[in-house]
């Protein structure tokens, strides 16, 4: 256990030793986010955990302070993905077995800060915040039927949100860096909120700063 | 005849005169208004145009009015802010409002001495008001857009030119005089709460709910933006 923490220690030694960022002011990026949704709350009780993918646009304000925009999209299956259920046709009233697909996606699209905290060298720490549009979609479809349905279709609704988190990235040459972001994201609802984090890999593009 | 040629000669020295002014306004104006895309520039704009829905079975389209103010936070990029108005159709008396409060990002361009096109995204809240229908109806929704046009220098600072806005929003539900999805269905705030309840769970599916929920609002506006 105690070499565990002389590992940590050491790793947090070399991190203050080494130097301070270059100034990284001026510097634009697009950050390509791929990684996994977990839902939370109400929410963990409708759906699954998913996947997310995101694009974002940033630009390096200050040393410490970098704005952008940013869109991303996340899926995930139903919590009644995949079952089966017996139910009447109401075209025909007649019964149909079906094996249901259901699915939430949520796109969203926003504006976003990070706070770059204990920057070290080509490490860069952060904490992010950001609010934007949410588009809460479920998707009911029919994997398998033992006869015609016409079961399916989809709601869905604008929301606005927010998000907030902390990450890394590490610049590995020029303005090409790699990176890990975890994000915590809420939106409102009417009677309840929808609520879930993800975590992601990121790979960041850019010409490099000043 | 003489009329005639002194008409021509007019002519002729009007032309003249213009192409050998043509390129010393043509770089005068590029030089003052290449520096209103820097940042720091500050531009408030007023629109007027047209807007409606896009869809099959939807009121011919009316006009739409707009303000706003954007800000160069790095060359030939800006942030704004917009209000618009827009009677988006009516049928008979009924009539269609939307609102737009929203805000944009936009990356700005130019073309030789004449032309600034622009192209950008942006978001916010629209507010919807079906008005006069019987079944009056008002609310916000978040709404997102792609907006682009292109503007030309008709003074030191001023500009004049065209402003395209595509934006998609939540379709309202149906309503006496306007067509949408029926207002009796379980939406996603329902579907949200409802699913949870494993009693309610086994009950609830949708069966041919294909139907958008989702409108794309067109507006084309003549716009003219002051640069100080």
């Amino acid at each position: 256990m105690w070499m565990r923490w002389v590992m940590v220690a050491g790793a947090l030694l070399l991190l203050c030793a080494a130097p301070t960022a270059a100034l990284a002011v001026a510097e634009s990026m697009v950050t390509v986010t791929l990684g996994s949704e977990t839902p939370n709350g109400p929410f963990a009780d409708i759906a699954n955990s998913g996947v997310m993918a995101g694009l974002n646009g940033s630009y390096r304000v200050t040393r410490w302070l970098e704005t952008g925009v940013d869109l991303a999209y996340f899926n995930s299956a139903g919590i009644r993905d995949g079952q089966s259920y017996v139910l009447i046709e109401p075209t025909t009233d007649d019964y149909v077995e079906v094996m249901l697909a259901e699915k939430w996606t949520v796109t969203e699209f926003g504006l976003f800060a990070r706070a770059f905290v204990f920057e070290r060298g080509k490490l860069g720490s952060f904490l992010r915040a950001g609010a934007g549009t949410y588009t809460v979609r479920m998707t009911q479809d029919v994997a398998a039927a033992s006869a015609t349905t016409t079961l399916g279709g989809n709601e869905q609704a604008g929301k606005f949100g927010f998000s907030a988190g902390l990450g890394a990235r590490y610049r590995i040459g020029g303005g090409t860096s790699l990176g890990i972001e975890a994000l915590f994201h809420h939106i409102f609802a009417r009677d309840t909120d929808v609520s879930f984090t993800t975590v992601g890999a990121t790979l960041g593009f850019g010409p490099g700063g000043k | 005849m003489n009329g005639y040629r002194m008409r021509c000669a007019a002519a002729l020295m009007a032309v003249a005169l213009a192409c050998a002014a043509a390129p010393a306004c043509a770089a005068g104006s590029a030089d003052a208004t290449g520096g209103l895309l820097k940042r720091g520039s500050q531009w408030m704009s007023a629109r007027a145009g047209y807007a409606k829905v896009a869809g099959d079975v939807v009121p011919d389209g009316m006009i739409g009015l707009g303000f706003g103010y954007r800000r160069f936070v790095l060359d030939k990029w800006s942030v704004g802010g917009f209000v618009h108005y827009d009677l988006l159709g009516r049928f008979a008396g009924a009539a269609d409002i939307e609102v737009p409060f929203t805000f944009e990002v936009v990356r700005h361009s130019r073309w030789g001495a004449a032309v600034f096109p622009y192209v950008g995204v942006g978001a916010g809240a629209f507010y919807r008001k079906y008005y006069r229908t019987g079944a009056d109806a008002s609310s916000f929704t978040p709404g997102r857009y792609l907006t682009f046009g292109a503007q030309t220098p008709i003074s030191t600072r001023g500009f004049l030119g065209l402003d395209v806005r595509m934006a998609i929003v939540d379709k309202p539900d149906h309503n006496p005089s306007f067509i949408g999805p029926a207002g009796d269905r379980p939406k996603v705030d329902d579907l949200l709460v409802e699913l949870r309840d494993e009693s309610i769970r086994e009950s609830l599916f949708m069966f041919g709910n294909d139907v958008a929920k989702t409108q794309t609002h067109w507006s084309v506006k003549i716009d003219y933006s002051i640069a100080y």
